[in-house]
């Protein structure tokens, strides 16, 4: 789980980067207001969409999920 | 951001036609829908995969509007500047005097042109370098502009 939540963080502190990037991009090259409307509607969808990741990450039970996708033994051999 | 002259008016800026955001559309439409095909997979993990999926789409989705929205043509009473936007950071902006420009030409390509009213414009300068922009709303509009004031900057 601690590798997962370090990845997952990981994931969203390049997210971060980049999104700041493009919005001080659009920023810069913009001429009206409507890029700065558009930059705070990003920023905020972004946001919540982080941070219910992380909530949902920590929600999830990873042993179980784990458990789920290992392949199950067959259970008898039938020879004809 | 356009560094305009002091004196410097800006007559018409043209983006591309709303029709050119149609297939972007689409593609962030179904973006946002395809991850609901799995919705049987347990609880926890589909929202977490969802919220995942959905940051993505969300850069994607903000990457065509930069591309559509930052790409212009402005028109001012003395210049001409053609704006580029490529992708998310890739930018160029040509520029040249209204006096200098020697021919516009604008394209209605086909049916679809024709019944949303859009075009292409290319304008020629003196110097035989040609600026254009695709797709733009009510082309004859912008060209009446350009050779009006082209006309006027040659005369004084």
């Amino acid at each position: 789980m601690t590798i997962g939540l370090a990845l997952l963080i990981l994931f969203l502190l390049g997210y971060a980067a980049l999104s700041s990037a493009a919005v001080w991009h659009l920023n810069v090259y913009s001429f009206s207001q409507k890029a700065n409307i558009v930059s705070v509607v990003f920023i905020i969808t972004a946001v919540t969409l982080g941070l219910l990741s992380v909530f949902f990450y920590m929600q999830m039970d990873w042993t179980s999920a784990l458990k789920t996708l290992q392949i199950s033994e067959p259970i008898g051999n039938t020879s004809i | 951001m356009l560094n305009l002259d002091p004196e410097e008016k800006v007559l018409l800026i043209m983006r591309h036609h709303w029709i050119t955001l149609v297939g972007p559309t689409f593609i962030v439409f179904f973006s946002l829908i395809i991850p609901w095909i799995f919705a049987s997979i347990s609880r926890p993990f589909f929202s977490f995969a969802v919220s995942i999926w959905y940051l993505i789409t969300l850069m994607m989705a903000f990457g065509f509007w930069i591309d559509y929205y930052l790409d212009a043509l402005v028109i001012t009473d003395k210049r001409i500047l053609d704006i580029d936007q490529i992708g998310l950071f890739k930018h160029t902006v040509s520029e040249f005097r209204m006096e200098r420009v020697q021919d516009v030409t604008i394209e209605v390509p086909n049916f679809a042109a024709t019944f949303f009213h859009y075009g292409n414009i290319k304008i020629q300068t003196a110097g035989e370098s040609f600026f254009s922009i695709t797709e733009v709303p009510s082309p004859h509009i912008a060209r009446d502009l350009i050779l009006k004031h082209a006309k006027s900057a040659a005369q004084t």
